[in-house]
């Protein structure tokens, strides 16, 4: 379980809040202390855009991190704005991505200084008619495929959560069989790709890497599944044999 | 420069130009509401502009446009009371928008949620007159509230610090103050009365120094029904103490950085903002792509 937010009190938070994004309040709802009010975003003293934003403190994601909303109506809640038209969430980041790039736990001023103002430049760029400036990660799982794409090489994910199965265990010994299902050991075969990835993430990153990888390749066979089922019709059982029907519904 | 002119130069910078994209957008979409509320209730409510469009007070970081709908006195075609008013106008804009409803009016946004900036205010005109109109209320104690918008529109152009309110509502939205836009055009010129004919500069920091040192001493009263409509809701302790502590930040910043500190350098243009924007984006301390769960 990786916890990426550093626990602070509400004292801590306005304090920090006050001398460092003054525009935005901690306020404490139903029991859930929620940040509202104006994100500037700014630039060598230019003022360049303000986002009207709620900050979750008590509704987090997998990392721990809050869950960031825009609520102004600024963003279209449309997937190539990265808002979920379902809750007007703001997709900051991939956990995947966001987990090996950072080392110490966010407190809130690293979390709006950090995932969030990133975000809102890069809403800026494409308001003004340019691209993310760092890209976008796919959708969905093809996010966690290119990330993977670009540690491993290769994205299929059945093999990725092979070699993260591998790169879990704390002691990786040479002789064993390599996880890419050649039948040769180890260090005759992906054992370079095996110790570079080792030496890059941390033990916890791995882990962290594989229990997304499982999600979503249990999420990529329960689509293919619901899929293979819609197209090839589905089977009924009479009088004891199967017999299939295709389906239109 | 001096205070005065740089605050001119900024609210020229706010200043939505008659042919901007933005006012052509909400032209249109006006012309879009008025056609769909004409199909749904043919030629009887009288249709027209309302709020910081009528009034002279709109800004380019927040602008919206109020379209009242107001229905004669003797028609019920719409509903019989205010509230079936409200309801029917609010399930024709349905139809085609996403409507949030708020006190008394109707909030449209795009099927995405995009905020389109236009409200709408359904009500019924008091008497033949066309002058007074009720309006329902969907918050609060009374269910419905009396108001003129002639007169709202007159109060505020009339009263001779519209550069004041303009760069006040400026201020509420870099501030996220949740003070309404309507109690704050009050409060500004119930502040300044007896300041109209200072520098700029000088009627914002006399607004500033109101609301840090003697908020509550402050009341506002609605010009089209001084006596019937409370607007003590509208400034609540919690939004006077929010702004009392947003004005003592901003002259703690006047005095330290100066007015710049407080809205920032003047763009020169939008080639400039946008250099600007991509400045920003190379300095992030932690750059990072976005992503979308589903």
């Amino acid at each position: 379980m990786v916890n990426l937010w550093r626990g602070e009190s509400n004292v801590e938070i306005e304090a920090a809040l006050a001398a460092t994004y003054p525009t935005l309040q901690l306020f404490v709802e139903n029991g859930k202390r929620i940040i509202r009010g104006a994100f500037n975003v700014e630039h060598g003293g230019q003022f360049l855009g303000v986002f009207q934003v709620e900050v979750l403190l008590d509704e987090t994601d997998v990392l721990g991190l809050p869950i960031v909303k825009e609520v102004g109506g600024r963003i279209p809640r449309v997937p190539e704005r990265h808002i979920n038209r379902r809750d007007g969430s703001a997709c900051l980041y991939l956990p995947e991505d966001l987990v090996m790039r950072t080392k110490e736990p966010f407190g809130i001023v690293a979390f709006l200084d950090g995932p969030v103002r990133s975000f809102f430049v890069g809403q800026l760029c494409v308001e003004s008619g340019d691209p993310f400036p760092f890209g976008e990660w796919g959708h969905g799982v093809d996010g966690a495929r290119e990330l993977l794409l670009d540690l491993f090489g290769f994205d299929d994910l059945t093999l990725c959560v092979a070699f993260l199965d591998l790169l879990s265990r704390k002691v990786i010994k040479a002789h064993w069989p390599c996880p890419c299902g050649n039948r040769r050991a180890l260090r005759d075969c992906h054992y370079r790709l095996v110790q570079r990835v080792r030496h890059r993430l941390s033990l916890r990153t791995r882990r962290f890497l594989l229990s997304q990888a499982r999600m979503h390749l249990l999420s990529t066979k329960t689509e293919e599944a619901r899929g293979s089922e819609e197209g090839a019709g589905h089977e009924v059982k009479i009088g004891g044999g199967m017999w299939q029907r295709n389906c239109p519904a | 420069m001096t205070p005065s002119e740089y605050l001119s130069k900024l609210l020229d910078e706010q200043t939505l130009a008659e042919d901007s994209t933005e006012l052509k957008r909400l032209r249109a979409r006006r012309g879009e509401v008025e056609r769909l509320l004409r199909d749904a209730f043919g030629s009887s409510p009288t249709i027209r502009y309302g709020g910081s469009k009528a009034k002279g007070t709109m800004i380019k970081e927040a602008y919206d446009l109020d379209v009242i709908c107001y229905f004669p006195r003797d028609d019920d075609d719409a509903g019989g009371s205010l509230k079936d008013i409200y309801n029917n106008v609010k399930d024709a804009l349905a139809t085609k928008y996403v409507v949030v409803p708020k006190t008394s009016a109707i909030r449209l946004q795009s099927q995405n949620y995009e905020d389109f900036h236009v409200d709408v205010v359904p009500g019924r005109f008091v008497d033949d007159d066309k002058e007074d109109a009720f309006l329902h209320r969907t918050t609060g104690d009374k269910e419905r509230l009396k108001t003129n918008l002639n007169v709202h529109i007159e109060h505020v152009k009339g009263s001779g610090v519209v550069p004041a309110i303009r760069l006040s509502k400026l201020w509420r939205v870099r501030r996220g103050l949740s003070i309404k836009h309507f109690a704050l055009e009050l409060l500004v010129i119930e502040v300044l009365k007896r300041k109209r004919s200072s520098d700029l500069d000088v009627q914002m920091q006399h607004l500033w120094r109101t609301l840090r040192d003697d908020v509550d001493s402050i009341s506002i009263e609605d010009p089209a029904n001084p006596n019937g409509n409370d607007l003590s809701e509208l400034l609540d302790d919690p939004i006077r103490q929010q702004l009392s502590t947003a004005a003592a930040q901003t002259l703690r910043t006047i005095d330290r950085d100066g007015w710049e500190g407080v809205f920032g350098k003047l763009a020169t243009s939008e080639e400039a903002k946008q250099a600007a924007i991509r400045a920003a984006a190379r300095s992030l301390a932690t750059p990072l792509r976005p992503w979308c769960r589903h």
